[in-house]
């Protein structure tokens, strides 16, 4: 039940190219380290553990931030205090964790953030106790302990649950970002939405030596109203058990483009992009979350208090959160609506953060 | 901060009733010029500049390391147990398992329920097994994982219900139980009923009741347990160890360790924290004693966070049904309570708890007639012990929430409904003989409801935004000692050298709570110096004289009694002194700012140090010795000691807030706090409890809870245990009242504890005032709130 820090050799590289060089020597027994906030306390706990860390706290090429793009290395608390980002992407960093630990936890970290569940965010000694999972050294779920395969419901010895708990990318998400990575083949540039893919345990796609470089805003996040919302038991330090960003354009009232992500739900970041609904990538088979099953059309239309609730009844209807971080699923799935509905109302009323 | 003078009590009044009312007022005239002034306490510059050593702090030469395994199943036999490849493991110096010792411990004499180690069995998840100590952590802990272990499974009883039941001898978690219910796993049980409580239901205008489920809560104390034993050459044994009891600790090593106790000393470090939690005899200490007996090197035992919260000791999760009655104008007849409370796996304070939940309901309202039936039952989880305000603040949360409905449906504000009852100074209670000297509840509320503008807000303002009351009582130390004897309570010895210092003995432990600067308060007033001529010793059993050291809100009541009789005994060597030197009579000279001035010759006086040497010459240094031993109390029926004290304080909060109506989310916007202390000795002191008893008590009403799964604690860490954090605390304004009570030191009582347990029903009357829900689950989470509130339109919709 040691909270010690396991042993592992520390590599402190000072530019990219050696990162990522570092980062394929090691491939498969490394971690990189940022601001320590989410990998150090993981650590030890014993959570998949590696031999060796690469600290990316030294690459001066991952701390410029401007006005439309912030770099991984920067830490929360700059992102929060900068004044050409979005506010809406300001305001989401204030909410992250405590102002402490804003100080030293990273935009990348947030992104990057290992999911959890209250059944692997726990001691070496607690998870003995339990029978180890899925996660972290064991062969099942203590969440979902059966799935239904070939309408036979079997062991679940496949799909984690784990719930991804970053603030800022539904936020970043809404806002339409995309994300920059360094690898062995050189960089490449994707949306930030269609990074995280997967179950509890897979999270993002993710490719061997890559290191997440910036997160480039598109012109628009500066012109649309944009907002987040956070549900969590205490009015600081908690990772939030749902979250939802919202970027919206009016014209003359009526919606133009609605995007909303919802955070801490599920595997994964959930978007909702009413704007294309016929034109979204195939969703992960392991999310649980279908935002465009019976998803209502709201282009052109009207933004009165009888679509923000028709908007919002589908976000709630269509989250399914697990009993697997603080609060009961189900009112979380419910604040999921509210949250929505409140958010959708300040940014259609000109109310900014 | 306002102070509020209660018209508590009069010394006249109490000499009226000789034989019951022992005098130990301060004679004499003292110039209060450091009583009832703000001290800064006297340890606060070390611990803001990390000076102050707490015991994982200490390192010795050739010091060990231990690392504790514990167990993972609630409950089973341990059929095998096999240590030898941590044994043979390098730099691992010793192991040790429960075939140790045999010898049962427990805080309370009868319940010695504690093996330091399991034996044959364990009994919840997080039981001591084995321990090893070891060069460094890392090898101790390496070794802990290579011991074996095998269980086979027993009945787990991990509801409070489950441990009702008739169960087979080998399905009991201990083989001692209550008595009266042999086959279960019940603890104790409490079964008492005074005055015509049928009776008074039958003619009562209004009888709310209600069934209430309270989530066990953790002291969340900020230093996790950390201690180093040392087995010297010359054969003692040294326990350094954050301990708010010392003096039990010492007899429970003594009694482990079969040694005579001056061959123990038990030495307090800097306790970062306690609040109940660190009050008990704990197996870590038997363990590091062990280990370093075996070793004949110093070991160190520090815990981690979880470990710590499975040590445990917090507040009993309870259930409970009760019912109170009121007669038209709001009169209370009687109360009827039947509460089943989870003491976890040990007996701990749990006796003592199982009274408590019934008897401290005597107050602050006069109370005709009593019915209560408690359970203590053992279970499979986490020990439940002493917890700021102990065995009062559940129950206290139960009688006023139905005060409150009382209230609303005889039409009667909340507030005056309460004045129309509450207990009056100089009375005893109707059935358990409670001696209430001093109580400034009345000044208290009324002047919360003036600063609150309670009149204008109560039943006014808007839907989601409400006022709320609560009120209370706490004893201000327990009378009677756990230990049955004719020892004083408390003993505080005074040594004055030639150098001027002033250095006091005691066991009263600094746990934060500032005992020490209320110690050398007392003393410096009396001698009239100043203070910080005056030195506190209070960390070592060796040279400090017994005291029972810092739990029922005993110290400033006792052990400033004792600081108080010892400064006295000094003062006449310096009046003699004075006496002697001026030729003026020694009965005639105040002490205050250094001088000793002749009362009725102002010109004539002597400084401290002259008087001082006067004083010493032919004898050396001064010496004096003081005690306290609460004066004979109470009733002659089963149970009477429980819930007796020499003096009680009192307190009436105020809580306003609001309530999101969509989400469940309640929002404390401030808290109105008045404490009846007696005298605030240490204004500044007396606030900072108050604020701490706001904050604790905001927690246990909003969000923390020791969540389980099966037998283990879900969040047994300062991320998923929530203790609120500075957003989540309003504005408090502390209202002290000093009731002056005759007994107290300079009239002081306690106001460490009392003031927790009304913050939580001020919270719940709150959300009613503001959404018209009454909670009757603790914490008042927002799932609950909103499941509350939903719960309401249903049922308006189907009416």
């Amino acid at each position: 039940m040691t909270m010690l820090l396991p042993k592992f050799e520390l590599h402190q590289p000072t530019t990219l190219a050696e990162a990522v060089k570092l980062a394929s020597a090691h491939a498969g027994d490394f971690d990189f380290l940022s601001g320590g906030t989410d990998l150090l306390p993981n650590y030890k706990c014993g959570l998949n553990a590696h031999g060796h860390v690469i600290s990316l706290a030294h690459i001066a090429e991952l701390k410029t931030i401007t006005r439309d793009s912030i770099g991984a290395g920067v830490r929360i608390v700059d992102i929060e205090r900068n004044a050409d980002v979005p506010r809406s992407v300001a305001f989401t960093a204030g909410q992250i964790a405590s102002p402490l630990l804003r100080q030293s936890g990273t935009l990348g970290g947030n992104l990057m953030l290992d999911n959890r569940c209250h059944f692997f965010n726990q001691s070496y000694f607690w998870r003995n106790s339990l029978g180890y999972c899925l996660k972290a050294d064991g062969d099942r779920c203590h969440v979902v302990p059966m799935i239904n395969e070939g309408g036979k419901s079997v062991l679940n010895n496949k799909v984690c649950v784990a719930t991804h708990s970053s603030d800022l990318a539904p936020m970043l998400i809404a806002l339409g970002a995309d994300v920059t990575f360094a690898g062995p083949d050189g960089s490449r540039t994707i949306k930030l939405n269609d990074f995280y893919y997967g179950d509890g345990i897979a999270r993002f796609e993710h490719r061997p030596g890559e290191i997440l470089v910036k997160v480039t805003l598109p012109k628009s996040a500066h012109e649309v109203r944009s907002g987040y919302k956070k549900l969590a038991p205490r009015q600081s330090i908690d990772f939030p058990v749902a979250g939802v960003g919202i970027a919206l354009e009016l014209d003359a009232g009526k919606v133009k483009s609605l995007r909303v992500a919802v955070g801490a739900v599920d595997t994964t970041p959930v978007l909702f992009d009413f704007s294309k609904p016929a034109n979204v990538k195939a969703l992960s088979s392991y999310l649980l979350t279908d935002p465009y099953k019976n998803m209502p059309d709201v282009m052109g239309k009207q933004l009165d208090n009888a679509l923000i609730e028709t908007i919002s009844k589908h976000i709630q209807t269509q989250c399914q959160p697990k009993l697997n971080v603080p609060m009961e699923p189900g009112y979380r799935k419910k604040m999921c609506g509210v949250l929505t509905r409140r958010l959708l109302a300040e940014l259609r009323d000109g109310k900014t953060v | 901060m306002p102070i509020v003078q209660g018209s508590g009590s009069t010394r006249n009044e109490h000499q009226k009733n000789k034989g019951v009312w022992s005098d130990s007022g301060s004679p004499g005239v003292v110039a209060n010029s450091i009583i009832g002034k703000p001290a800064p306490l006297k340890d606060s510059l070390k611990k803001v500049t990390g000076e102050a050593v707490y015991a994982d702090d200490m390192k010795f030469p050739g010091m060990l390391f231990c690392r504790i395994l514990r167990a993972t199943v609630p409950h089973a036999r341990v059929k095998r147990l096999d240590i030898t490849k941590a044994q043979a493991m390098p730099g691992v110096r010793a192991v040790v398992t429960g075939r140790e010792s045999g010898v049962r411990f427990g805080v309370l004499p009868v319940s010695q329920d504690e093996l330091s180690m399991a034996q044959e069995k364990v009994i919840y998840t997080g039981e001591p097994l084995a321990a090893v100590a070891a060069d460094s952590e890392d090898i101790a802990q390496a070794a802990i994982w290579a011991i074996e272990v095998e269980y086979e499974a027993l009945t787990e009883f991990l509801r409070p219900q489950d441990s009702l039941k008739d169960v087979e001898p080998a399905q009991q978690i201990h083989d001692k139980v209550e008595k009266k219910h042999p086959k279960t796993n019940i603890h104790k049980a409490v079964d008492q009923e005074f005055g015509d409580v049928e009776g008074a239901f039958k003619q009562a205008a209004s009888t709310p009741n209600a069934s209430f489920k309270f989530d066990g809560i953790s002291h969340g104390f900020t230093e996790p347990h950390a201690v180093i034993a040392h087995w010297d050459a010359e054969d003692r044994i040294q326990l350094y160890t954050p301990q708010q009891v010392p003096h039990y600790t010492h007899r429970a090593l003594a009694k482990v360790l079969d040694l005579p106790m001056h061959q123990i000393q038990v030495i307090r470090t800097t306790v970062g924290g306690g609040f109940g939690g660190k009050s008990d005899p704990f197996q870590h200490e038997m363990i590091a004693c062990m280990l370093a007996r075996n070793t004949r090197r110093p070991v160190k035992v520090t815990m981690d966070r979880e470990e710590t919260l499975l040590t445990g000791r917090g507040r009993h999760p309870t259930e409970s049904k009760v019912a109170m009655a009121f007669d038209k104008d709001g009169k209370l007849l009687a109360l009827d309570s039947d509460v089943l409370i989870d003491g976890g796996a040990y007996g701990s304070f749990g006796v003592v708890s199982a009274y408590y939940n019934g008897v401290l309901s005597n107050g602050p309202y006069l109370l005709p007639a009593f019915r209560y039936h408690g359970k203590r039952v053992y279970s499979n989880r986490i020990p439940s012990g002493a917890m700021r305000g102990h065995g009062s603040v559940n129950p206290r949360y139960c009688t006023e929430t139905l005060v409150d409905m009382a209230a609303v449906e005889l039409g009667i504000d909340p507030c005056e409904l309460r004045l129309r009852n509450f207990l009056p100074p100089n009375s005893i209670t109707p059935h358990h003989k409670f001696r209430v000297t001093s109580t400034g509840i009345r000044e208290g509320l009324m002047e919360a409801m003036k600063r609150s503008e309670w009149s204008k807000k109560w039943g006014k303002l808007p839907y989601g935004h409400g006022i709320g009351v609560g009120c209370a009582w706490y004893i201000s130390g327990s009378a009677l000692p756990i230990h049955w004897n004719k020892l004083p309570q408390s003993t505080v010895h005074i040594k004055i050298d030639m150098d001027g210092g002033v250095t006091c003995h005691s066991l009263a432990a600094d746990i934060g709570q500032g005992s020490d600067t209320m110690i050398a308060q007392i003393v410096a007033e009396v001698i009239g110096c100043k203070l910080d001529r005056v030195h506190v010793k209070s960390t070592t059993t060796d040279t400090a004289p017994i005291d029972l050291g810092s739990y029922s809100s005993r110290v400033t009541f006792m052990a400033g009694n004792a600081a108080r009789e010892a400064a006295e005994v000094v003062r006449k060597d310096l009046a003699a002194a004075a006496s002697k030197l001026t030729g003026q009579p020694a009965q005639y000279f105040d002490f205050a700012g250094e001088e000793i001035v002749c009362r009725s010759k102002p010109s004539v006086r002597v400084g401290f140090m002259e008087a001082l040497h006067e004083a010493q010459a032919d004898r050396g240094a001064l010496i004096a010795s003081g005690s306290y031993q609460s004066p004979p109390l109470g009733g002659d029926f089963k149970g009477s000691n429980a819930g007796l004290s020499p003096s009680y304080s009192f307190s009436a909060f105020i809580c306003e807030l609001k309530v999101d109506p969509d989400t469940g989310f309640v929002q404390p916007i401030k808290v109105w706090a008045a404490h009846d202390c007696g005298k605030a000795l240490n204004p500044l002191s007396v606030e900072g409890q108050i604020e701490g008893s706001v904050h604790m008590g905001l927690g246990q009403a909003l969000t923390e809870q020791m969540r389980y799964r099966n037998g283990q604690m879900l969040n047994a860490n300062f991320l998923d245990y929530k203790i609120p954090t500075p957003f989540d605390t309003p504005e408090i304004e502390a209202i002290i009242v000093e009731s002056h009570d005759p007994e107290g030191p300079f009239g002081a009582k306690e106001c460490g504890e009392g003031a927790l347990a009304p913050v939580i029903p001020a919270v719940g009357n709150a959300i009613f005032d503001a959404v018209g829900v009454r909670m009757f689950e603790v914490p008042m989470t927002p799932d609950r709130v909103l499941r509350a509130i939903e719960a309401k339109a249903r049922k308006e919709r189907e009416a």
